[in-house]
């Protein structure tokens, strides 16, 4: 209930002080920066690579990682100076204005009403296809897309414990699928050929490197948006994983 | 039927009972609770430290 119950006060040397009351552990934190990372992985990282090219992509992603990073270090000291427990919504609010906290609200209620039904959609034509690779073609996916819109909010409507508690079951799984995945296109071999084919191997081999640190970035941006962020982490580990060797097929 | 119009089936069902207990739940807590107190937000140190001099 938000009855101010994200707040607790406690006696420090005489003096009243408030702080947030702690309701995630570290593997929920983990579990967010490591997540978005993911996210990167499955839904974005593979679809730029096939519009621009390895290189073109890691330009592009070196690009981004450097505004978030910026990102990440406004929120993580702004966050730090502000005791509530309302994101970018409560530091808008508390440092420029109740205008300006609306408008932020707004854009990240928009952000991520779009996000969701993206996701949603795309978790259903990844069921389509799966039916249809199974034997079973021209599946309808509105059941489906409905029924991720609606765990969605049903897990968000729980609560942040719950919503993140399911977030790093489904991270812990796409983040084994991934470690499945670099052994089992053992990319040490492939690196030492120099053909445009198995470049690719050695980005995503990068990229497998390069994770954790981002997913360190990542989660201290995160952690500010605990109320709002979940919804984003449920649908999309539906993000297909394009292989480099089936986009060359 | 096969396995995939079962899990058609499946989730129209799960997503209609999903819907619909949020909406029941939302019903009841706002049958419950005043809306004064729903929509109240107190939030972040300056607040409710103002909150708790005004009140002390």
């Amino acid at each position: 209930m938000a009855n101010g119950a994200s707040e607790v006060a406690v006696e420090g040397g005489g003096n009243k002080r408030l702080q947030l009351l702690k309701v995630l552990g570290p593997v929920h934190v983990w579990a967010l920066g490591v997540g978005i990372v993911l996210v990167g992985e499955f839904m974005g990282w593979n679809f730029s690579v096939g519009k621009g090219g390895a290189l073109g992509s890691l330009i592009a992603c070196w690009f981004i990682g450097l505004l978030y990073t910026c990102v990440a270090m406004i929120d993580s000291e702004v966050t730090s100076t502000v005791a509530a427990a309302g994101g970018q919504y409560a530091q808008e609010k508390h440092i420029i204005g109740p205008l300006m906290a609306f408008n932020v609200a707004l854009y990240l209620v928009l952000a991520y009403t779009m996000l969701e039904a993206a996701d949603a959609l795309v978790v259903g034509d990844l069921i389509s296809t799966v039916a249809a690779q199974t034997g079973h073609e021209g599946l309808d996916p509105k059941p489906f897309v409905l029924l991720t819109i609606a765990v969605l909010a049903w897990l968000n409507y729980r609560g942040v414990f719950m919503t993140l508690s399911v977030n790093f079951v489904i991270t812990a799984i796409a983040f084994l699928s991934i470690v499945v995945l670099f052994f089992a296109t053992e990319p040490w071999i492939r690196a030492r050929c120099c053909s445009t084919a198995n470049f690719w191997m050695v980005y995503r081999t990068a990229g497998l490197v390069l994770s954790p640190r981002c997913s360190s970035a990542c989660g201290i941006t995160s952690g500010s948006r605990v109320p709002v962020r979940p919804s984003r982490n449920a649908a999309r580990r539906g993000g297909h994983y394009r292989s480099g060797r089936s986009r060359e097929s | 039927m096969d396995f995939w119009n079962v899990m058609s089936y499946l989730a129209w069902i799960i997503s209609g009972a999903l819907l619909f207990w949020i909406v029941f739940d939302a019903i009841k807590v706002s049958k419950e609770y005043d809306e004064d107190y729903l929509l109240s937000s107190r939030e972040g140190e300056d607040l409710l430290l103002d909150e708790e001099k005004g009140n002390g």
